[in-house]
């Protein structure tokens, strides 16, 4: 162990972090909220709000809903497009020495391909995320993250359209992830992002409608960490890709099961919202936890999961 | 804009399922304009998940005027509510605040103008605050305070206490006029022929409507508090959307009500 403490830096394939804490896809806006709250310099990384080519208005409100230890969004990935990305939101994030990471989506493998290509070679830039949890509007709406033959195709084409790390964030509502992940990796990614949030919904009894504009949503937040936790676990025997462990995590305890399960990683992603402070209160949590465990490196925990 | 974790130093029951927390925080206090509002725990706990949107009330200040803490009027409409309704003076709780935009004061301007603040249910909140902020300034504020019922009119007595003129509106007619507060907005409105009053308003989104057609209608400036539901209260979750027309003319666009709002011109807005 150095002077300084234990070292928490960990690399995720040719991208070093300065730590495994990054603050996941469209909880932490661009980044920008956040530096009047926190020092972003203390992050690992940052993943952008879900950036297509062209500006998305996004869904109709109610887009959130509060639901038992977890929330439902249906945002409609409304944001800034490529151009105002580059013009407006990348600039102010580099003067912080934080790895920022692009989450890109599309509803056709081309649009996919078009915002790979815009974003290609942009200063700072660390790596790309892709989200394949959207309808291929192309092959009747069928998500890309649903379908092994597509996840491989649309992370293949994204890797031949750009020169940077690529990460593929995993749907959980598969009945295999294992097939997914393997599926992703055959397509040319370097690591996987695991998980994205679950589909559901709830119903507004007194108006007997769907308590969401768009009916269903994406459910994240504490409620879903086994979930997450199981999935991380079955990514872990299916590939030997790095993995960056989302799903629930708000603090020390959860962070510490994706690293034994084998994240190498991991992303704070509602946490953000009810408790702005907890993903740089979980870096002084983990290297504490750490040095009192006499450990060097954060890495000695990754993957070292015991039998049942 | 601070995230502490402040301990509750006064809990006051005000009418039936409304109260107000008072907090100590210099820090929050010293930043509050009328309209700002911070985002709460309302246990320490993940179930319910969010914080809650509260409207900065009043700011405490000590004998020098040097402000020390600001209280909540907070009115039990859920969960989170109710959950907040039982915590004890002692009790801690998570705030990040303030928040958002304020209210567009007259604070600097030359003295004298005729301010009216129309408010319904718990949207009467901020504005005391607003009041005693105008006055300070010399202006001339009235107030138009609607509830459902007699019991549930809030701020009545904080209003009376600044000398500013009331009048009140109840859906059941057990106080003031019977039906909703623009009745005696227009009535007011008509019999002053007043042509040089600035509106503000924030209670339930059919009853700023009214208020916004009646701005529109006498060619009257008029701001509104919105609320929306929000996860985040910075601007990040986009949970809080509202339609603002584009700047060009052309068609509009989704503002966050935590970050451009709450309190927005009344003819920024779509109303749908």
């Amino acid at each position: 162990m150095s002077d300084s403490g234990p070292d928490l830096s960990v690399r995720i394939g040719d991208v070093e972090l300065s730590n495994p804490v990054i603050a996941a896809s469209g909880t932490f806006g661009y980044g920008g909220e956040f530096s009047e709250i926190i020092d972003l310099n203390k992050l690992g990384g940052i993943v952008m709000k879900g950036l297509s080519v062209h500006v998305e208005r996004g869904n109709a409100p109610p887009r959130t809903v509060e639901t038992p230890s977890g929330m439902l969004n249906s945002i409609g990935l409304q944001n800034v497009g490529a151009e105002g990305f580059l013009e407006e939101k990348l600039p102010f994030l580099r003067r912080f020495d934080t790895a920022v990471i692009a989450n890109i989506w599309g509803r056709t493998v081309d649009e996919y391909i078009a915002i790979a290509e815009r974003l290609d070679g942009a200063e700072g830039l660390a790596a790309l995320e892709l989200n394949i949890s959207c309808p291929n509007i192309k092959e009747g709406g069928i998500n890309f993250g649903t379908d092994p033959k597509q996840t491989e195709q649309v992370t293949r084409a994204v890797r031949e359209a750009s020169s940077l790390p690529l990460w593929v964030k995993l749907t959980p509502g598969v009945t295999d992830i294992g097939e997914l992940a393997r599926a992703a990796e055959a397509g040319g990614a370097d690591a996987l992002s695991v998980i994205n949030t679950l589909r559901g919904m709830t119903v507004d009894v007194a108006t007997r409608r769907p308590t969401l504009s768009t009916v269903f949503g994406g459910l994240s937040g504490p409620a879903i960490l086994p979930i997450a936790l199981y999935m991380v676990y079955e990514t872990r025997r299916a590939t030997d890709l790095p993995i960056l462990g989302i799903g629930g995590i708000e603090g020390l305890d959860q962070a510490l099961q994706f690293f034994i399960l084998g994240a190498s990683a991991i992303q704070v992603g509602t946490a953000n919202f009810y408790d702005p402070t907890a993903s740089t209160r979980l870096v002084d949590d983990l290297r504490d936890w750490c040095e009192r465990q006499g450990m060097a490196s954060i890495n000695e925990l990754v993957g070292s999961l015991e039998r049942a | 804009m601070y995230d502490r974790r402040l301990a509750i130093e006064s809990v006051t029951r005000v009418g039936p399922g409304q109260f107000v927390l008072g907090f100590e925080s210099r820090e929050i206090a010293a930043q509050c304009r009328p309209g700002h509002f911070v985002m709460i725990a309302v246990a320490d706990s993940i179930d319910p998940l969010l914080r809650r949107p509260m409207a900065i009330y009043r700011v405490v200040r000590d004998d020098g005027g040097t402000a020390i803490g600001f209280t909540l009027l907070i009115e039990v409409v859920g969960r989170g509510t109710a959950l907040l309704e039982q915590q004890d003076p002692g009790d801690h709780l998570d705030v990040l605040g303030p928040l958002g935009v304020p209210f567009d004061l007259p604070v600097a301007g030359p003295a004298g103008g005729e301010h009216l603040l129309v408010m319904g249910g718990v949207g009467a909140a901020p504005f005391p605050f607003v009041a005693e902020e105008l006055l300070e300034a010399g202006h001339r504020v009235r107030a138009f305070v609607g509830a459902r019922t007699s019991a549930a009119l809030l701020c009545v007595d904080d209003f009376r206490e600044l000398g500013v003129p009331v009048e009140v509106a109840t859906d059941d007619g057990s106080d003031g006029f019977h039906g909703f507060v623009i009745g005696p907005l227009q009535k007011y409105l008509q019999s002053e022929g007043y042509a040089g009053a600035t509106l503000y308003a924030c209670g339930p989104t059919p009853m700023m409507r009214a208020v916004h057609d009646i701005a529109v209608a006498n060619d009257l400036p008029l701001q509104v508090s919105f609320e929306a539901p929000m996860a985040c209260g910075i601007g990040v979750c986009l949970s809080c959307v509202v339609r603002v027309h584009a700047v060009d003319g052309a068609g509009w666009r989704y503002a966050r009500c935590c970050r451009e709002g709450p309190v927005f011109d009344s003819r920024r807005l779509v109303w749908e």
